[in-house]
């Protein structure tokens, strides 16, 4: 190594600690730019609510404002680890009545994807600001939107509408979130455990499908619109713009409603099971279309 | 501390040390009380430190850092103490159980044992050896033994490779560091670290750091050279996390690696109050000269004030150092590992034998041309005062009024303002 680089190394680490170590200790002499959080008393005594600085995208606890919800499960359905817990019965004052129950939110195993967001057909569950909820007793972390003795009946959607009334987005999950220490809830919670409403059997839906024509060869129109409604989710959601399934089925089998693949909650499912019914019923057998087969879900739109 | 007790004894007891029977008693009492103390000081420094170095590396990357855990997160250690004590212990099955578990006794050893000789301030030390600075430079190694054995003993080849790193790094930057603290013991003629400091002056221009460019040049060898020793970054090789996991430690959990944990910490006083007494002027303090000391001491009425203000004095400077230690760790990457070899062996190593020979030949001038002045430091207005003024004027005060002009330079250069205490 000749002298002269021998030399300049010294001189470059000189230099480099020079110039390295006055940039460092320039930033003692600044402010940092980290927003300090201020716990949740503070901030309710300042009404400085840090939740209010967040971003409006910003997915904290889930909220479900039951006014608006018409108990249609999509989300419930879409959760991928089963978070939300719904129950409907039947209102033992109106038998045909259906009520909610039950509208559990497990928040502390919740994992913030927005997947039940996304199928709401009116926007009753959204993601708040809310993040506030560390609780001793991690029970508490269920908020549960409806109370077991006061059920809520489902929303009817007007319509044709587009946009649904709705509280201001966090004051119900606010309001429901409990103190760090309160006590746990007693177990079992009121109103869970019993038997779930009823659903469809689970099963190969395209034999399912086929069984539901049989019964629609030769039907009249009542007996088809019963037929029909039951190849629908049954969940009354009004993503087909019918405010019922019923509605929807009794177009359908008067003929004035064209668009078969208007259930979101059921799916390709129902979209090809109603394909199937709608053409057996014309042909008088049982026939299952190349049409009906590629028939999925397809917004009313 | 003998010579203390001692007129304890025999002033406060009415007893005579030689032949009281409970002389022995008294000793072995003070043994363990000041053993006590020394070490729960070092684990607090440890403490301390581990919570200030994230509040300044925070500051220097525009964070705010702990701040939550008692006022300004000062707790915080305690809280991470805690923690780590009620950790479960594991030891992995294929590790040798013996030689794993002795670690990190050798690494706290290592590291305490140094506090027997080191001075806090005038008369201010568990003893007076008058091998100290050897005995540092010994015991320190200790913990090189201790981290050896534990990336030996942990069977797993990042602790292996942290271990072997560890060994070859302390081992070169030993001999920089004890031919350089020759330095500053040739122009004292004494091993002693009280007698060393006793040499220097109280004002900056008596410190060794500005008498002789050797002494200059000396100080940041052995500053460097004792950071790769105490494995501090940028030569932190040994637990390059990047590479190695944590290096030495990975398979170690609650308190065994809070043991490593802390001797790292620890270390940081260890080796800038070494640095403070070689080089800063120790506790001196400025304006009390070294007759005025030998004054009182000859009338035996050293007032009290003066052990809490030299007490104070060595503390700052052993602060500064160490806040310096820090600051360095959050300004440079991490070096390579031959870069790391040939830093010690081709620049340090023969700069550090050039300085001793440097030194010895100028020690040997001084007292050719100043005969027995030489072995005290001259007043400012004489020609040795002068020399040593202008060396720390242009060695010291010219480069930290520039450098500080360049660091607010630095600030308002991207239209940035100083506000040094917002948003803490």
């Amino acid at each position: 190594m000749p002298v002269s680089e021998y030399v300049g190394h010294i001189k470059d680490t000189v230099k480099s600690a020079w110039e390295g170590m006055s940039v460092t200790l320039s930033y003692m002499f600044r402010r940092p730019i980290t927003v300090q959080y201020a716990g949740p008393e503070l901030a309710e005594q300042s009404g400085d609510l840090i939740q209010h600085r967040l971003p409006s995208r910003y997915r904290g606890f889930l909220e479900v404002d039951t006014e608006i919800c018409t108990a249609c499960q999509a989300c419930e359905r879409a959760c991928p680890i089963a978070c939300i817990a719904i129950q409907i019965e039947k209102d033992p004052a109106s038998p045909k009545q259906r009520v909610m129950t039950r509208f559990d939110i497990d928040e502390a195993k919740c994992m913030y994807c927005g997947l039940c967001v996304e199928p709401c057909p009116t926007g009753a569950i959204q993601h708040t600001r809310e993040f506030e909820g560390a609780q001793r007793f991690l029970p508490n972390m269920v908020l549960r939107f409806v109370d077991p003795a006061k059920p809520v009946p489902p929303y009817k959607p007007p319509k044709g509408a587009t946009a649904y009334p709705r509280v201001m987005l966090g004051e119900i999950t606010r309001a429901l979130v409990k103190k760090w220490d309160s006590p746990p809830p007693e177990l079992p919670l009121a109103g869970v455990g019993k038997a779930p409403a009823k659903r469809k059997p689970e099963g190969d839906p395209r034999a399912a499908a086929m069984e539901l024509a049989k019964k629609a060869i030769g039907a009249d129109a009542k007996k088809l619109t019963g037929v029909l409604e039951e190849a629908q989710a049954g969940t009354d959601c009004g993503a087909c713009t019918y405010p019922t399934c019923r509605e929807y089925a009794e177009a359908m089998a008067s003929g004035q409603e064209k668009r078969l693949h208007m259930c979101e909650p059921g799916g390709a499912d129902s979209a090809r099971a109603t394909h199937i019914i709608m053409d057996s019923h014309k042909a008088g057998q049982v026939v299952v279309s190349p049409e009906a087969e590629k028939a999925t879900y397809e917004g009313p739109s | 501390m003998r010579e203390f007790l001692d007129e304890i004894i025999r002033d406060r007891l009415g007893q005579d040390p030689a032949s009281w029977a409970l002389t022995q008693g008294v000793y072995l009492v003070a043994m363990m009380a000041a053993g006590i103390a020394l070490t729960t000081f070092g684990a607090l420094f440890a403490g301390l430190t581990s919570w200030w170095e994230r509040r300044i590396a925070a500051r220097m990357q525009s964070r705010v850092g702990p701040n939550r855990v008692g006022p300004q997160g000062i707790l915080q250690f305690l809280a991470d103490a805690l923690k780590l004590l009620v950790k479960e212990d594991l030891i992995s099955s294929a590790s040798d159980r013996w030689l794993f578990r002795a670690a990190p006794y050798f690494v706290v050893a290592g590291f305490a044992l140094t506090f027997v000789v080191l001075p806090f301030g005038y008369h201010l030390s568990a003893t007076r050896m008058n091998v100290g600075l050897f005995y540092v430079l010994s015991v320190t190694a200790l913990v090189v033994v201790g981290i050896l054995i534990s990336g030996w003993a942990s069977n797993s080849k990042w602790a292996l490779f942290g271990g072997i790193r560890a060994a070859a790094q302390v081992v070169s930057y030993e001999i920089p560091a004890g031919l350089v603290i020759l330095v500053p013991v040739l122009m004292a003629g004494s091993l002693n670290l009280h007698d060393i400091i006793r040499a220097q002056g109280g004002w900056p221009w008596d410190w060794y750091l500005f008498q002789t460019p050797m002494g200059y040049a000396g100080f940041f060898i052995l500053f460097v050279a004792l950071l790769a020793e105490g494995n501090r970054t940028p030569f932190d090789l040994p637990e390059a996390e990047s590479e190695l996991v944590s290096g030495y430690n990975t398979e170690y959990s609650g308190m065994r690696f809070a043991y490593f944990f802390l001797t790292e910490f620890g270390n940081l006083w260890v080796m800038s109050a070494v640095m403070t007494t070689c080089f800063l002027g120790g506790w001196q303090v400025p304006g009390v000269s070294a007759e005025n000391l030998a004054r009182w001491e000859a009338l035996h009425q050293v007032p009290g004030w003066f052990y809490l203000v030299s007490a104070a004095v060595f503390c700052a400077k052993t602060l500064l150092l160490a806040n310096v230690v820090i600051w360095i760790r959050w300004t440079f990457p991490r070096v390579r590992v031959d870069q790391m070899m040939s830093l010690c062996w081709k620049y340090l190593v023969p700069a550090a034998m050039a300085l001793v020979v440097l030194a010895a030949v100028t020690e040997l001038m001084s007292f050719e041309l100043f005969g027995e002045a030489a072995r005290v430091q001259a007043p400012l207005f004489s020609l040795r005062g002068l020399i040593h003024f202008a060396f720390f004027a242009a060695g010291g005060l010219v480069p930290a009024v520039l450098f500080f002009r360049k660091t607010f330079r630095n600030i308002s250069f991207v239209g940035d303002r100083v506000r040094p205490l917002s948003n803490w």
